[in-house]
């Protein structure tokens, strides 16, 4: 669905990402894992349009989409979930959602949408008056998700969702990844918290320094001696058995 | 009483034009986080246009109409060029950039038309006058304080209520996330100078018909004073910008109606010294919320 | 010590292009060229200063103030009561404050009289206003110079109202500018290599970065503000002795956008910036005046054309805007570094220098050849 070529990037001549090659296909919740500063979030923000990409290709179910702006982007069917929710705080959680389809001219498939995530997050159709701002950070979290789902996206980019969220709310943030996945989603999921991040998904890139030093399964990459020692602390891990 | 209320009608006569010329900043401003230095020069354009139409015959309506697109064309055109080149420089970038092109809006009305003061005559009927609570009022007057309302109720509503809207205000809030759902930032950009522009020809045109003369520095002292108005209010809020306006003008006239015939005269400093004060303690302004460090 | 190879860092071409090429300029220019021209040149140190000034706060500090045209003002009025005789005073100004038409001070008294009480003004006024940052702190400035003309206007037995003062006598001369030009330059640059600089500049870069290491952002704001105040009203003092006469109107819009002008195109992050800056800004205007009444050109006649100067200086402004930002020198500081390093002078001492400098001259008749 979502095929990266030798794609790099630089800010002010420093390589933030260099050379790295990726697949996503259709269904399928692929995790990108690596430490702070390893170019995630830069290749996030390639794929959504936000920075521009120095070379290589990003080819989106075959079309090019290098070099589009994040409207096209957007109506292209991709939308990229950014890290710290960034919710619109001044306006509302109804207009938050509405703002979601904005590119959506036909109010139909609009209201269709805005019921399917109320739906899946009960919790926004309450506080639908209420300011984004006044949300708690797991609510800003699924209202940002929510919006993304209402643009009407095939491929959902989702950067650090867990973070700065209690363990209980991360819990429940991953279950609604994976009741997207069955319900159709393809999602590429960037996260620091790599063993749940590994748990849910089905293949796992590792990025470091800008570059892709390994890939696989996601239940063979959390195996790896070394992968184990830097991002899972040395622990042994249920993943593989969670797959099994 | 009736001087009292003589000053009131004054206050709300020349409010009524910062208000108009304070929402434009306000709006550009929260959409594009920089201020439009050459936003003064609008009025400028819209009365020069209004003058050369009227000159060529148009009939005044009309020519109304035509200046007002050509105002707006103008802060389109000001926008594309100058400013969405260096939308992502520094702060001090885009104050030299628009007092550049403020101060070259200016000379080139100048090398045009030369810096002599100018006779806007507009229809009679607009200086009618008829007595109100006593006050001598002008149908200008009038006109002058129904556009401000009405325009600005037309602001809110578009802001408020349409999706257009909404986006401004979602592009206002957070760019970066506005990008994400897939606003187009540039289209909104535009809207918000169309908004502005509209506004600043109305206010020009409404300035230089109640005062009759005009010149081409007539823009940017308006505009500085206007710009003052909306960070009284708070910037970035159309009620702060509108309220702003109004107190500035109720403080300049009634300084100047009040003092003491020796500092009368001093009424913009005292109006200046009263900003600042209340900028110290209310360092967003009135009705501001947090865009005093914004940067 | 760095040891330099380049051509540019020779103590002897540092010497004759930043030292004696200006003096002959100069002698040139006193001796030779008559009163217009040096009249034009003494504007040109004038301006020098006023631009630095604005140099120190808007491109070293990194707050953007268009205030200089208003501390301009004061320098200049303060000064000017100060030197003006009593029976002027009075046959000018309707009453004035006996004990102020009393005092008469020498041209040099009034001119530090003056700076040092623009600087406590700027400093009251930066108090207040400078927890304002970026376009805010623009345009509150702005507000700044609209209020002091608004005084400079009204305060009749004081300033002689909106008609302004006249018949200062003309202390101004190209030596006394000079000197007082480069006394300035020199201060400002010591200020700005002291260790109190290089926290201005850290902060300008970065304002956290620049507090976790315990500069104190307000003080060093105020500082330069007010620091930057003292020099602008150097150069008003200079100004208002050179034109003798002074109104309210030429301290505004046009002022401020002058003395902006002049920082921007020669390079708001360095004090070098000034000279290239005063230089356009002084000399290209008296240039273009000769063209002001139409002017033919190719043999196309070009009528007259009104502000003329100021289409021309708007454009080039945009121009560089667009083309370079970072004005003439950038933050270069060759020009006032060479003139007040020691190494300039103590070189021209060394055989080496003038080995260097025949070597590398040879060399590029070489190259040219």
């Amino acid at each position: 669905m979502l095929k990266v070529s030798n794609l790099s990037i630089s800010y002010k001549k420093i390589n933030a990402v260099r050379e790295i090659s990726f697949e996503i296909r259709e269904g399928e919740i692929v995790s990108l894992i690596g430490s702070n500063g390893a170019g995630k979030t830069s290749t996030m923000k390639a794929i959504s349009g936000l920075i521009k990409a120095k070379s290589g290709s990003i080819l989106f179910n075959g079309k090019e989409i290098l070099g589009m702006s994040p409207t096209q982007i957007v109506s292209a069917g991709i939308v990229h979930v950014p890290e710290g929710r960034q919710v619109f705080s001044k306006l509302s959680v109804g207009e938050n959602l509405q703002l979601g389809g904005y590119l959506t001219k036909d109010r139909k498939v609009l209201k269709e949408r805005m019921d399917y995530v109320f739906d899946m997050f009960p919790i926004l159709k309450e506080r639908i008056h209420q300011k984004a701002g006044s949300l708690s950070g797991g609510e800003q979290q699924m209202l940002a998700i929510g919006r993304g789902l209402v643009t009407g996206a095939k491929l959902l980019l989702l950067d650090e969702p867990s973070l700065g969220l209690a363990p209980i709310v991360v819990e429940q943030v991953f279950e609604v990844i994976q009741t997207l996945q069955q319900n159709g989603m393809t999602i590429l999921l960037v996260e620091q918290n790599a063993l749940d991040a590994m748990a849910i998904s089905s293949r796992t890139y590792i990025m470091e320094s800008g570059a892709i030093v390994m890939e696989g399964p996601s239940e063979e990459v959390a195996e790896n001696e070394e992968v184990k020692r830097i991002y899972l602390g040395g622990k042994e891990t249920w993943v593989s058995s969670l797959h099994n | 009483m009736g001087f009292f209320t003589a000053q009131l009608i004054s206050a709300i006569k020349l409010g009524s034009i910062y208000a108009l010329v304070a929402i434009g900043y306000s709006i550009v401003y929260s959409i594009m986080g920089m201020i439009n230095f050459a936003h003064g020069e609008l009025l400028m354009i819209a009365t020069f246009s209004l003058w050369v139409l009227m000159n060529a015959g148009i009939p005044f309506g009309f020519a109304v109409i035509l200046a007002i697109i050509i105002t707006v064309l103008f802060g389109i055109f000001i926008e594309k060029i100058a400013y969405r080149p260096i939308r992502n420089a520094g702060e001090s970038t885009q104050i030299i950039t628009s007092l550049a092109v403020s101060i070259f809006l200016e000379a080139l009305c100048q090398a045009i038309f030369n810096s002599s003061a100018k006779a806007l005559i507009i229809p009679a009927f607009f200086s009618k006058t008829f007595k109100f609570l006593g006050v001598t009022v002008s149908v200008i007057d009038v006109v002058t304080f129904a556009c401000t309302v009405i325009l600005t109720i037309v602001v809110v509503l578009i802001i408020q209520k349409t999706s257009v809207g909404k986006a401004m205000r979602a592009v206002a809030d957070n760019p970066e996330a506005a990008d994400l759902v897939g606003i187009d930032r540039n289209r909104i950009i535009t809207v918000a100078f169309i908004i502005g522009s509209v506004l600043a020809a109305v206010a020009g045109i409404l300035y230089s018909g109640k005062y009759t003369s005009f010149s081409n520095d007539m823009g940017f002292m308006l505009g500085v004073k206007a710009f003052i108005a909306a960070v009284l209010g708070g910037l970035g809020s159309l009620t702060g910008a509108v309220a702003g306006g109004y107190i500035m003008a109720v403080l300049e006239i009634f300084f100047s109606g009040y003092l003491p015939g020796g500092v009368a005269s001093f009424q913009t400093t005292f109006t200046f010294i009263v900003l600042i004060l209340v900028l110290l303690v209310r360092p967003n302004g009135l009705f501001g919320s947090n865009n005093w460090k914004r940067s | 010590m760095k040891k330099s190879t380049r051509f540019v860092d020779n103590s002897l071409f540092r010497f004759l292009v930043v030292v004696l090429l200006p003096v002959i300029i100069l002698l040139l220019v006193h001796f030779v060229a008559g009163n217009y021209y040096e009249s034009v040149f003494i504007l040109f140190f004038i301006n020098i200063i006023l631009a630095a000034s604005l140099n120190l706060t808007n491109g070293i500090t990194g707050i953007f103030s268009l205030g200089q045209a208003g501390f301009m003002a004061l320098g200049a009025y303060i000064s000017s009561i100060l030197t003006l005789s009593e029976t002027m005073k009075n046959a000018m100004v309707t009453n004035m404050p006996e004990w102020l038409t009393k005092i008469q001070l020498p041209f040099w008294a009034a001119m530090i009289v003056a700076a040092c009480i623009t600087m406590i003004i700027a400093g009251l006024i930066g108090f207040a206003i400078l927890r304002a940052k970026g376009h805010y702190l623009a345009v509150i400035t702005l507000g700044m110079v609209i209020v002091i003309k608004s005084v400079l206007d009204n305060a009749n037995n004081l300033t002689n109202g909106s008609r302004g003062l006249s018949g200062m006598s003309k202390h101004s001369t190209l030596l006394v500018t000079v000197i007082v030009a480069l006394l300035s330059l020199f201060i400002l640059y010591r200020f700005r290599t002291s260790a109190f600089g290089r926290s201005m500049i850290a902060l300008r870069d970065d304002e956290d970065a620049a507090a976790s290491l315990g500069i104190n952002e307000r003080s060093i704001r105020l500082m330069s503000f007010m620091v930057s105040a003292f020099f602008a009203a150097v150069g008003g003092c200079l100004w208002a002795h050179l034109q003798r006469t002074i109104a309210p109107s030429l301290f505004y819009f046009d002022k401020t956008f002058n003395i902006l002008e002049m920082s921007v195109l020669g390079g708001m992050a360095s004090l070098s910036g000034a000279i290239p800056g005063a230089a356009v800004l002084t000399f290209l205007p008296q240039f273009l005046a000769n063209f002001s009444t139409g002017f033919t050109i190719f043999g196309i006649n070009v009528p007259q054309i009104n502000g003329l100067t100021n289409i021309v200086m708007s454009v080039l402004f945009i121009v560089m805007i667009i083309f370079r930002k970072q004005g003439v020198t950038g933050s270069s500081e060759y020009l006032v570094g060479s003139l007040f390093s020691r190494s300039t002078y103590t070189g021209l001492f060394r055989k080496q220098t003038y080995k260097d400098f025949a070597h590398a001259f040879r060399r590029k008749k070489v190259h040219d050849s």
